[in-house]
Protein backbone atom coordinates (compact mmCIF):
# COMPACT_ATOMS: atom_id res chain seq x y z
CA UNK A 1 0.00 0.00 0.00
CA UNK A 2 2.80 2.62 -1.34
CA UNK A 3 1.65 5.94 -0.58
CA UNK A 4 0.64 7.54 -4.82
CA UNK A 5 3.72 8.82 -6.82
CA UNK A 6 2.76 11.56 -8.91
CA UNK A 7 4.30 12.92 -12.48
CA UNK A 8 5.00 16.49 -10.77
CA UNK A 9 7.21 14.76 -7.98
CA UNK A 10 9.57 13.09 -10.01
CA UNK A 11 12.74 14.85 -11.12
CA UNK A 12 15.51 13.62 -13.45
CA UNK A 13 18.31 12.26 -11.42
CA UNK A 14 16.31 11.39 -8.35
CA UNK A 15 17.05 8.19 -6.90
CA UNK A 16 14.24 5.52 -6.12
CA UNK A 17 14.24 4.39 -2.36
CA UNK A 18 16.37 1.14 -2.05
CA UNK A 19 14.60 -2.36 -1.88
CA UNK A 20 16.47 -4.47 0.82
CA UNK A 21 15.98 -8.38 0.03
CA UNK A 22 17.19 -11.35 1.95
CA UNK A 23 15.66 -14.41 0.20
CA UNK A 24 14.95 -17.84 1.83
CA UNK A 25 15.57 -21.16 -0.08
CA UNK A 26 11.71 -21.40 0.51
CA UNK A 27 11.55 -18.37 -1.68
CA UNK A 28 13.24 -19.87 -4.62
CA UNK A 29 11.69 -23.07 -4.12
CA UNK A 30 8.15 -21.77 -4.65
CA UNK A 31 9.28 -19.52 -7.59
CA UNK A 32 10.96 -22.42 -9.45
CA UNK A 33 7.53 -24.00 -9.01
CA UNK A 34 5.42 -20.63 -10.01
CA UNK A 35 7.30 -18.95 -12.67
CA UNK A 36 7.74 -23.10 -14.41
CA UNK A 37 11.56 -23.30 -14.01
CA UNK A 38 12.54 -26.22 -12.71
CA UNK A 39 16.41 -25.86 -13.59
CA UNK A 40 18.32 -27.90 -10.36
CA UNK A 41 20.90 -25.33 -9.95
CA UNK A 42 17.75 -22.69 -7.99
CA UNK A 43 17.46 -25.63 -5.51
CA UNK A 44 19.58 -28.84 -5.72
CA UNK A 45 23.62 -27.99 -3.88
CA UNK A 46 25.34 -30.80 -5.60
CA UNK A 47 24.19 -29.33 -9.06
CA UNK A 48 25.57 -25.74 -8.05
CA UNK A 49 28.73 -26.85 -6.39
CA UNK A 50 29.01 -28.69 -9.53
CA UNK A 51 28.81 -26.11 -11.51
CA UNK A 52 31.50 -23.96 -9.11
CA UNK A 53 29.02 -22.12 -6.85
CA UNK A 54 29.17 -21.67 -3.01
CA UNK A 55 25.29 -22.60 -2.84
CA UNK A 56 22.44 -22.92 -5.03
CA UNK A 57 22.04 -19.10 -6.84
CA UNK A 58 19.08 -16.65 -6.99
CA UNK A 59 17.18 -17.11 -10.21
CA UNK A 60 18.24 -14.28 -12.63
CA UNK A 61 14.65 -13.27 -13.61
CA UNK A 62 13.59 -13.96 -9.54
CA UNK A 63 15.82 -10.86 -9.36
CA UNK A 64 14.18 -9.03 -12.44
CA UNK A 65 11.02 -8.85 -10.41
CA UNK A 66 12.80 -7.66 -7.11
CA UNK A 67 14.05 -4.51 -9.72
CA UNK A 68 10.32 -4.23 -10.85
CA UNK A 69 9.03 -4.45 -6.79
CA UNK A 70 11.43 -1.81 -6.01
CA UNK A 71 9.82 0.03 -9.10
CA UNK A 72 5.51 -0.78 -7.98
CA UNK A 73 6.54 -0.02 -4.68
CA UNK A 74 8.01 3.20 -5.70
CA UNK A 75 5.10 4.44 -7.89
CA UNK A 76 2.06 3.05 -6.15
CA UNK A 77 -0.86 1.66 -7.16
CA UNK A 78 -2.12 4.43 -9.38
CA UNK A 79 1.32 4.28 -11.62
CA UNK A 80 1.64 1.25 -14.03
CA UNK A 81 4.86 -0.54 -15.23
CA UNK A 82 4.59 -0.19 -18.69
CA UNK A 83 8.35 -1.62 -19.97
CA UNK A 84 10.77 -3.63 -18.32
CA UNK A 85 14.05 -4.65 -19.29
CA UNK A 86 16.30 -6.92 -17.78
CA UNK A 87 19.90 -8.28 -17.78
CA UNK A 88 21.67 -10.75 -15.41
CA UNK A 89 25.48 -10.17 -14.46
CA UNK A 90 26.46 -12.71 -11.51
CA UNK A 91 25.44 -15.08 -8.62
CA UNK A 92 23.58 -14.50 -5.80
CA UNK A 93 22.50 -16.46 -3.36
CA UNK A 94 19.78 -16.91 -1.00
CA UNK A 95 20.24 -15.64 2.82
CA UNK A 96 22.35 -12.95 0.96
CA UNK A 97 21.02 -9.29 1.01
CA UNK A 98 19.99 -7.84 -2.69
CA UNK A 99 19.32 -4.15 -2.67
CA UNK A 100 17.77 -2.96 -5.24
CA UNK A 101 18.06 0.69 -6.66
CA UNK A 102 17.20 3.23 -9.33
CA UNK A 103 17.48 6.42 -10.56
CA UNK A 104 15.22 8.74 -13.09
CA UNK A 105 17.08 9.05 -16.31
CA UNK A 106 14.16 11.33 -17.97
CA UNK A 107 10.83 11.77 -17.65
CA UNK A 108 8.58 12.62 -20.89
CA UNK A 109 5.40 12.77 -22.38
CA UNK A 110 3.94 10.46 -24.97
CA UNK A 111 0.22 10.10 -26.21
CA UNK A 112 -1.34 11.72 -23.83
CA UNK A 113 0.58 9.69 -20.94
CA UNK A 114 3.04 11.17 -17.96
CA UNK A 115 5.94 8.58 -17.98
CA UNK A 116 9.63 8.19 -16.65
CA UNK A 117 12.17 6.33 -17.61
CA UNK A 118 14.65 4.34 -14.73
CA UNK A 119 17.82 2.57 -14.76
CA UNK A 120 17.85 0.09 -12.40
CA UNK A 121 20.21 -2.19 -10.11
CA UNK A 122 20.82 -5.16 -8.11
CA UNK A 123 23.33 -5.05 -5.80
CA UNK A 124 25.62 -7.91 -3.70
CA UNK A 125 26.04 -7.87 -0.14
CA UNK A 126 30.05 -6.48 -1.51
CA UNK A 127 28.36 -3.66 -3.65
CA UNK A 128 28.78 -5.17 -6.72
CA UNK A 129 26.27 -4.68 -9.04
CA UNK A 130 24.78 -7.86 -10.48
CA UNK A 131 21.91 -7.33 -12.10
CA UNK A 132 20.88 -4.57 -14.66
CA UNK A 133 17.51 -3.49 -15.99
CA UNK A 134 15.33 -0.73 -16.58
CA UNK A 135 11.69 0.72 -16.81
CA UNK A 136 9.39 3.24 -18.08
CA UNK A 137 6.29 4.03 -15.65
CA UNK A 138 3.44 5.78 -15.80
CA UNK A 139 2.32 7.78 -13.71
CA UNK A 140 -0.67 10.16 -12.63
CA UNK A 141 -0.61 13.80 -12.55
CA UNK A 142 -1.96 15.78 -10.17
CA UNK A 143 -4.57 17.87 -12.22
CA UNK B 1 20.96 -42.27 -27.12
CA UNK B 2 22.89 -41.15 -30.03
CA UNK B 3 24.63 -37.71 -29.39
CA UNK B 4 22.30 -35.41 -31.02
CA UNK B 5 24.39 -32.86 -33.22
CA UNK B 6 24.78 -29.62 -32.66
CA UNK B 7 23.12 -27.32 -35.42
CA UNK B 8 24.95 -25.06 -37.80
CA UNK B 9 24.29 -21.38 -37.72
CA UNK B 10 22.58 -21.95 -41.15
CA UNK B 11 21.14 -25.01 -39.87
CA UNK B 12 19.44 -22.80 -36.78
CA UNK B 13 18.54 -19.62 -39.18
CA UNK B 14 16.69 -21.86 -41.61
CA UNK B 15 14.43 -21.72 -38.71
CA UNK B 16 13.70 -18.28 -38.07
CA UNK B 17 9.88 -17.54 -38.14
CA UNK B 18 9.12 -20.54 -36.35
CA UNK B 19 6.36 -20.61 -33.60
CA UNK B 20 4.75 -22.23 -31.08
CA UNK B 21 1.45 -21.33 -29.30
CA UNK B 22 0.69 -22.12 -25.72
CA UNK B 23 -2.83 -21.02 -23.58
CA UNK B 24 -1.85 -20.37 -20.08
CA UNK B 25 -4.77 -20.36 -17.21
CA UNK B 26 -3.71 -17.60 -15.01
CA UNK B 27 -5.40 -18.43 -10.99
CA UNK B 28 -5.64 -16.56 -8.11
CA UNK B 29 -2.96 -19.19 -6.24
CA UNK B 30 -0.50 -18.58 -9.36
CA UNK B 31 -0.17 -15.03 -8.52
CA UNK B 32 -0.31 -15.35 -4.60
CA UNK B 33 2.34 -18.36 -5.12
CA UNK B 34 4.63 -15.92 -7.35
CA UNK B 35 3.95 -12.88 -5.08
CA UNK B 36 5.08 -15.00 -2.56
CA UNK B 37 7.78 -16.37 -3.97
CA UNK B 38 9.36 -13.13 -4.86
CA UNK B 39 8.35 -11.77 -0.73
CA UNK B 40 6.61 -9.21 -2.47
CA UNK B 41 3.58 -8.01 -0.01
CA UNK B 42 1.89 -5.59 -1.93
CA UNK B 43 -1.62 -6.43 -1.67
CA UNK B 44 -2.70 -5.80 -5.14
CA UNK B 45 -1.04 -8.97 -5.98
CA UNK B 46 -3.29 -10.92 -2.96
CA UNK B 47 -6.22 -9.17 -1.61
CA UNK B 48 -8.97 -9.28 -3.47
CA UNK B 49 -11.32 -6.50 -2.07
CA UNK B 50 -8.25 -4.41 -2.21
CA UNK B 51 -7.29 -4.70 -5.90
CA UNK B 52 -11.45 -3.94 -6.59
CA UNK B 53 -11.18 -0.91 -4.46
CA UNK B 54 -8.41 0.43 -6.81
CA UNK B 55 -10.71 -0.47 -9.88
CA UNK B 56 -9.86 -4.39 -10.80
CA UNK B 57 -11.79 -7.29 -11.04
CA UNK B 58 -9.44 -9.16 -8.63
CA UNK B 59 -5.96 -9.46 -8.07
CA UNK B 60 -3.35 -8.64 -10.55
CA UNK B 61 -0.08 -10.08 -11.64
CA UNK B 62 3.33 -8.39 -10.86
CA UNK B 63 5.01 -6.63 -13.53
CA UNK B 64 7.79 -9.26 -12.70
CA UNK B 65 5.34 -12.03 -13.54
CA UNK B 66 5.82 -11.45 -17.26
CA UNK B 67 9.08 -12.57 -17.06
CA UNK B 68 8.34 -16.26 -15.32
CA UNK B 69 9.64 -18.85 -17.74
CA UNK B 70 6.08 -20.04 -17.65
CA UNK B 71 5.24 -16.34 -19.48
CA UNK B 72 7.91 -15.90 -21.78
CA UNK B 73 10.84 -18.14 -21.97
CA UNK B 74 10.94 -18.68 -24.93
CA UNK B 75 13.70 -20.96 -25.81
CA UNK B 76 12.96 -23.51 -23.63
CA UNK B 77 9.92 -23.63 -26.14
CA UNK B 78 12.39 -24.38 -28.79
CA UNK B 79 15.46 -26.10 -27.11
CA UNK B 80 14.16 -29.73 -27.18
CA UNK B 81 14.27 -29.89 -31.51
CA UNK B 82 16.75 -26.82 -31.58
CA UNK B 83 20.34 -28.08 -29.95
CA UNK B 84 22.46 -25.03 -30.12
CA UNK B 85 24.71 -26.56 -27.48
CA UNK B 86 25.66 -24.54 -24.31
CA UNK B 87 23.38 -21.08 -24.47
CA UNK B 88 22.83 -18.76 -21.53
CA UNK B 89 20.30 -16.39 -21.10
CA UNK B 90 21.48 -12.85 -22.61
CA UNK B 91 18.38 -10.45 -21.33
CA UNK B 92 15.37 -9.31 -22.59
CA UNK B 93 12.40 -6.28 -22.99
CA UNK B 94 9.05 -6.34 -22.26
CA UNK B 95 6.53 -3.61 -23.32
CA UNK B 96 2.98 -4.73 -20.70
CA UNK B 97 -0.09 -3.23 -22.11
CA UNK B 98 -2.67 -4.27 -19.67
CA UNK B 99 -2.39 -5.85 -16.14
CA UNK B 100 -3.25 -9.34 -16.10
CA UNK B 101 -5.99 -10.30 -14.14
CA UNK B 102 -6.04 -13.62 -12.04
CA UNK B 103 -8.96 -15.72 -14.30
CA UNK B 104 -7.27 -14.24 -17.62
CA UNK B 105 -6.80 -16.98 -20.13
CA UNK B 106 -3.56 -15.65 -21.93
CA UNK B 107 -2.86 -17.02 -25.83
CA UNK B 108 1.34 -17.07 -25.47
CA UNK B 109 2.81 -16.76 -28.61
CA UNK B 110 6.64 -18.05 -28.89
CA UNK B 111 8.83 -17.05 -31.72
CA UNK B 112 12.07 -17.64 -33.30
CA UNK B 113 12.81 -14.53 -35.16
CA UNK B 114 16.58 -14.76 -35.91
CA UNK B 115 19.86 -15.94 -35.31
CA UNK B 116 22.80 -13.10 -35.98
CA UNK B 117 26.11 -12.91 -35.37
CA UNK B 118 28.19 -10.02 -34.04
CA UNK B 119 31.40 -8.92 -33.29
CA UNK B 120 32.62 -9.39 -29.99
CA UNK B 121 35.44 -7.83 -27.80
CA UNK B 122 36.52 -11.72 -27.64
CA UNK B 123 35.88 -12.37 -31.57
CA UNK B 124 32.42 -13.69 -33.00
CA UNK B 125 29.24 -13.86 -30.85
CA UNK B 126 25.98 -15.66 -31.96
CA UNK B 127 22.80 -14.71 -30.79
CA UNK B 128 19.32 -16.46 -31.10
CA UNK B 129 15.79 -13.65 -30.94
CA UNK B 130 13.00 -14.60 -29.88
CA UNK B 131 10.09 -12.59 -29.44
CA UNK B 132 6.91 -13.58 -27.47
CA UNK B 133 3.25 -12.42 -27.67
CA UNK B 134 0.64 -12.58 -25.10
CA UNK B 135 -3.29 -12.17 -25.54
CA UNK B 136 -6.25 -12.40 -23.52
CA UNK B 137 -9.36 -13.87 -23.69
CA UNK B 138 -10.94 -10.81 -25.07
CA UNK B 139 -8.52 -10.49 -27.88
CA UNK B 140 -6.21 -7.47 -25.81
CA UNK B 141 -2.55 -8.01 -26.47
CA UNK B 142 -1.46 -7.60 -22.72
CA UNK B 143 1.86 -7.70 -23.37
CA UNK B 144 5.01 -8.55 -25.80
CA UNK B 145 8.92 -9.47 -25.58
CA UNK B 146 12.38 -9.61 -26.94
CA UNK B 147 14.64 -11.98 -26.19
CA UNK B 148 17.85 -13.24 -26.49
CA UNK B 149 19.99 -16.28 -25.85
CA UNK B 150 24.44 -16.23 -26.41
CA UNK B 151 25.21 -19.38 -28.10
CA UNK B 152 28.22 -20.68 -27.04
Amino acid sequence: MAQQLYFEDVNEGDEIPELVKKLTKKNLVVYAVTAGDLYELHYDKDTATAQGFKDVIVQGRLKSALLAQAVTDWIGDGGSVRKLTCNNRGADYPGDEFTVKGKVLKKFQENGENLVELDLWGENPEGNKTTFGKAVVALPGKV
Amino acid sequence: MPEEKILTFEEIKQRAGEEIEETLEVDKSMIRNFAQGIGDENPLWTDEEYARSKGYNTIIAPPGFFQAAVMSSAFTRFRPTMNIGRGVDAGGEWEIYEPVEAGDVLTNTFKFADVVQEEGKKGMKTFLKFETTHVNQQGKTVARSRSQILKF
